[in-house]
C-alpha cells in the first residue's frame, strides 16, 4: 500500500526536523545565522539609493504561479517584504517589476502589507509595481529600457530567472548600479556570481528572508535545513566509502 | 613613451563596447556566409540519443514534446528539425506531438515545414496535440490519462476519430519520451512526473547553458541522453545525414568562442601588466 | 471579518489539498488516487483562471493609472496593447494564415533578437569576470576556457586534448556542484512548502512579513 518508502522516510525525517526546530525557535531559542554579505548589502544598497536620490529596483524572478519553481518566488517575496520596509524607513523609492501576471497580485499584497507595517502606506504608488508582459523577452526589453531611464542605484534580483539575469545584471553594471542577485537555480547562479557585486547562491535566498525578518519560524526552518544537509553529507560520504569498497545496495 | 604605452593599454582595457559588439557581428556573420567546414567530433550522448531512436520498432509510440519558446528557437529549432527528421524516417512508428508551453505548438508546426514526412499520414502515423496549460499538474494528468486534459487535436478534430489514438491512452503506451526543453520548463518536472513514476526513457534537446544542470540526471540514469545546444543539433544532423541550420551555426560558434577567448586573454594580459606596474611603483 | 474572507479558510483548503496530493504519492489507495486526480484537474482549470484573474487585475490597475492626470503616471499604452492583443487573438482564432504571419514575421524574430542580445552581453561580462584576481577567479577562468573550447569544433581542431578536459569539467567538476545545488535547493523548497501548507509562511495573504 505504501509506495516510494525511501522518499517517504526522507520527507518524514525532514518534516520532523522542521517541526522541532521551528517550535524551538518559537519558544525563544533562536538560532544564529552566519552573516551573509549579500543580505547586509541589501540594507546598505537601499541606504545608498536614498542618499543618491535614485530608486531601488526589485525583481522576484519570472516563474508563473503554477510553476514548480514558485518556491523561489515565495522566498523572493519574503525578501521583498523586508526590502519594502527598509526602503520606507530610509525614504528610498522602490520600483518592482512582476515577472509574471499571476505573481502581480501576490507582489501587490506583499508591498501593501510591508508599507503598512512600516507605517507609510502612502509609499505604495501607482508606479511602485509594474508588469510589462508575460512574454519574457518583451519584459526584458522593457525593463532594460526602464533601467536606462530610471538609473537605479541598487538592483536586487532574487528568484528563478531565465535569460533576464544576464540582461538585467549587465545593464545595471553598465549604469553603475549596486547589484545584488540570488537564485536557487544552478543554471543561473554562475551569471549572478560573475556579474553581481553580491550574490546569494542556492538556498541562501531562503535564508535571506529569514535573516532580514528575524522571524523565529523562518530561522528555525533554516536550522532544520542545515541539519538536513548535514545528514545528506553523511549519507554521501558513507555511500562513497561503501561504493569504493565494492558494496552496492539500492534503497 | 611610457605615457603613450599607458594610453594604449588603458584604451585596450576599456575598449568601447560598440567596437566589441561590431567585432562579434562580423565574427558570427562571416562563417555563415563562407563556412569554414571545421571537423566536428560527435559526443557520446548525441550518439546514444541517435541509437535509441534508431532502435525503435514498428508499432511503437513516441511522444515528442515541443516545450520551447521563441527565444530558444535558435538553438532548439535545429534540434527539433533534426529529431523530427529522424523520427519520421523510422518506419511504422507512431508520433504524438505535444506542447506544455504556449508557443510550442506553433513552433513545431514551423519545424514540420522543414521535415521530410516520408509519407507518414496525419491521424494515422502522427498527431499534433494542442498546447496543454497547467505546468507540472497538466503533465501529471496527461501522463496518467491523455483524455483527461485533451480531447481535440490542434486542428480541432476529435482524437477518438483518429486511428493513432486507438492504442495510446497514457504514457505507459510509449517507448520513448523525447523533445526539446527550453529553460522555461524545469526538467525536474519530467523527472518527477514521467521518469520516476513510469520509468520511461527520456531524451531531451536543451540549450547549451542547461547542459551542466542536466549532468546529475544523466549520471543517475534518469535522463537517457541529450542534445546540447546548436552543437548538439549539428552533431545529430551529421548522424542522420541531413545538414541543416545546426551545422550552419557550428562555424559561427567556433569563431565567436575563439573571439571571446582571445578577448579574455587580452584582458588578463592587460590586468597582469597593470598589477606589475602598480607593484613596481 | 466575513466567514468567506477569513485567512484560516484559505489556509485550511490549501492544507487539505496538499495533504491529499502528498498522500497520493505515497499511498496506493484508490479513493485517495481518485480525489487527487480530481484535484489535479481542478488545478489545471485554476491555472487558466489565474490568467483571467491577472488580466482583470491589470485592466483595473491600468484604468486607475489612466484616470490620473500627471504625465509620469499615465499608462495608456499597456491597456491599449492589452485590448488590442485580446481583439487580435479572438479575431484570429479562425484565421491561422494571419496568425502565422504575425507569429513568424513579428513575434519569432523579435524574441530571437532579444535572446541574441545575450551574445553581446556575454562578451563584456566574460571580459570583465574572467580575470586572474584570485585563486577562485583563476579556477573559474581555466574551467570556463576549457568548456568554451570543448563546446566549439575549433577547440578540438586546435588541440584534441581539450575534449577530455572540457568533458571532465562538465561531467565531474560541475556535476558535484550541481548535485549540491539540487540537494540544497530541494531542502529549501521543501521547507517553504511545509510552511505554506501549515500557514506559517508570512508576507502575503493578509499578513505582513517580519515575525508578526
Amino acid at each position: 500500500m505504501i509506495t516510494n518508502q525511501n522518499i517517504l522516510i526522507t520527507n518524514l525525517v525532514m518534516f520532523g526536523l522542521l517541526l522541532f526546530f521551528m517550535r524551538k525557535a518559537n519558544a525563544g531559542k533562536i538560532p544564529q545565522i552566519r552573516q551573509i554579505a549579500a543580505v547586509d548589502a541589501i540594507a546598505e544598497g537601499i541606504g545608498r539609493a536614498a542618499e543618491q536620490n535614485r530608486p531601488v529596483f526589485f525583481f522576484p524572478g519570472s516563474v508563473a504561479l503554477e510553476s514548480s519553481e514558485m518556491v523561489q518566488t515565495l522566498a523572493a517575496l519574503n525578501v521583498l517584504s523586508q526590502v519594502a520596509q527598509i526602503a520606507a524607513d530610509k525614504g528610498a523609492v522602490l520600483k518592482c517589476v512582476a515577472g509574471h501576471s499571476t505573481i502581480f497580485p501576490l507582489m501587490e499584497e506583499t508591498l501593501r502589507q510591508a508599507f503598512l507595517t512600516a507605517g507609510t502606506p502612502e509609499s505604495y504608488k501607482s508606479d511602485t509595481l509594474l508588469w510589462f508582459s508575460d512574454s519574457a523577452y518583451a519584459r526584458d526589453a522593457a525593463v532594460m529600457g526602464m533601467m536606462h531611464r530610471e538609473r537605479f542605484a541598487t538592483n536586487i534580483i532574487i528568484g528563478r530567472c531565465y535569460v533576464e539575469s544576464m540582461m538585467y545584471c549587465e545593464t545595471g553594471n553598465f549604469l553603475g548600479a549596486l547589484q545584488i542577485g540570488g537564485t536557487a537555480a544552478a543554471i543561473q547562479a554562475p551569471f549572478f556570481v560573475t556579474m553581481c557585486d553580491y550574490a546569494l547562491i542556492g538556498d541562501e535566498i531562503y535564508a535571506a528572508g529569514a535573516s532580514l525578518s528575524k522571524d523565529p519560524v523562518q530561522l528555525g526552518s533554516i536550522e532544520a535545513q542545515d541539519i538536513g544537509k548535514a545528514i545528506a553529507i553523511v549519507l554521501i560520504i558513507i555511500g562513497t566509502v561503501l561504493l569504493s569498497l565494492g558494496i552496492r545496495f539500492s534503497l | 613613451m611610457e605615457k603613450k604605452n599607458r594610453g594604449i593599454l588603458e584604451a585596450l582595457e576599456y575598449v568601447d563596447r560598440r567596437i566589441l559588439y561590431s567585432l562579434m557581428i562580423i565574427v558570427v556573420a562571416v562563417p555563415l556566409i563562407h563556412p569554414l567546414g571545421l571537423p566536428m567530433p560527435i559526443s557520446s550522448f548525441t550518439r546514444t540519443a541517435y541509437n535509441a531512436i534508431e532502435a525503435l520498432k514498428p508499432g511503437e509510440y513516441v511522444i515528442w514534446a515541443s516545450d520551447v519558446d521563441a527565444g530558444a528557437w535558435a538553438e532548439c529549432g535545429p534540434q527539433s528539425i533534426a529529431f523530427l527528421n529522424h523520427l519520421f524516417r523510422i518506419p511504422n512508428i507512431k508520433i504524438i506531438i505535444v506542447s506544455f508551453i504556449p508557443a510550442g505548438t506553433d513552433l513545431v508546426l514551423l519545424a514540420l515545414k522543414e521535415v521530410d514526412l516520408h509519407d507518414k499520414k496525419y491521424g494515422i502515423d502522427y498527431v499534433i496535440l494542442p498546447y496543454i496549460a497547467g505546468g507540472e499538474t497538466a503533465k501529471a494528468i496527461f501522463f496518467s490519462d491523455v483524455y483527461k486534459v485533451v480531447t481535440l487535436d490542434v486542428y480541432g478534430t476529435h482524437l477518438e476519430q483518429m486511428s493513432i489514438m486507438k492504442d495510446f491512452k497514457n504514457v505507459n503506451d510509449i517507448s520513448i519520451y523525447t523533445g526539446v526543453v527550453s529553460p522555461m520548463t524545469p526538467l525536474e518536472e519530467y523527472i518527477r512526473q514521467l521518469v520516476l513514476p513510469y520509468k520511461k526513457p527520456l531524451i531531451v534537446g536543451v540549450i547549451s547553458v542547461n547542459v551542466p544542470t542536466l549532468m546529475p540526471y544523466i549520471k543517475s540514469g534518469q535522463v537517457t541522453a541529450y542534445l546540447g545546444g546548436a552543437m548538439g543539433a549539428a552533431e545529430y544532423e551529421l548522424l542522420i545525414g541531413r545538414p541543416g541550420s545546426g551545422l550552419a551555426q557550428a562555424d559561427s560558434i567556433s569563431t565567436s568562442h575563439l573571439m571571446i577567448l582571445l578577448l579574455v586573454l587580452m584582458g588578463n594580459i592587460l590586468y597582469i601588466i597593470k598589477r606589475v606596474r602598480g607593484g613596481k611603483k | 471579518m466575513s466567514l468567506i474572507r477569513r485567512r484560516e479558510i484559505s489556509l485550511a483548503l490549501a492544507a487539505i489539498g496538499g495533504i491529499i496530493m502528498i498522500s497520493d504519492y505515497f499511498i496506493n489507495v484508490k479513493a485517495i488516487k481518485d480525489i487527487a486526480a480530481m484535484l489535479q484537474s481542478w488545478g489545471v482549470i485554476l491555472a487558466i483562471f489565474c490568467i483571467f484573474l491577472s488580466t482583470g487585475n491589470l485592466v483595473i490597475y491600468h484604468v486607475q493609472r489612466l484616470s490620473r492626470q500627471t504625465k509620469e503616471e499615465r499608462g495608456w499604452s499597456g491597456l491599449v496593447l492589452l485590448v488590442m492583443s485580446l481583439f487580435v487573438g479572438t479575431y484570429l482564432a479562425g484565421r491561422q494564415d494571419l496568425f502565422n504571419i504575425l507569429f513568424n514575421a513579428i513575434y519569432l524574430p523579435i524574441n530571437q533578437a532579444i535572446y541574441g542580445i545575450i551574445g553581446f552581453f556575454l562578451i563584456t561580462a566574460s571580459y570583465r569576470a574572467f580575470k586572474v584576481r584570485s585563486l577562485e577567479a583563476s579556477l573559474l577562468l581555466v574551467s570556463g576556457c576549457a568548456v568554451i573550447l570543448k563546446n566549439a569544433p575549433i577547440g578540438s581542431w586546435l588541440w584534441e586534448g581539450v575534449i577530455p578536459i572540457g568533458t571532465w569539467f562538465n561531467e565531474v567538476g560541475g556535476l558535484g556542484g550541481n548535485r549540491g545545488f539540487v540537494i540544497a535547493a530541494a531542502l529549501g523548497a521543501f521547507s517553504i512548502g511545509i510552511r505554506v501548507l501549515m500557514g506559517l509562511q508570512k508576507g502575503f495573504a493578509g499578513e505582513a512579513g517580519g515575525g508578526e
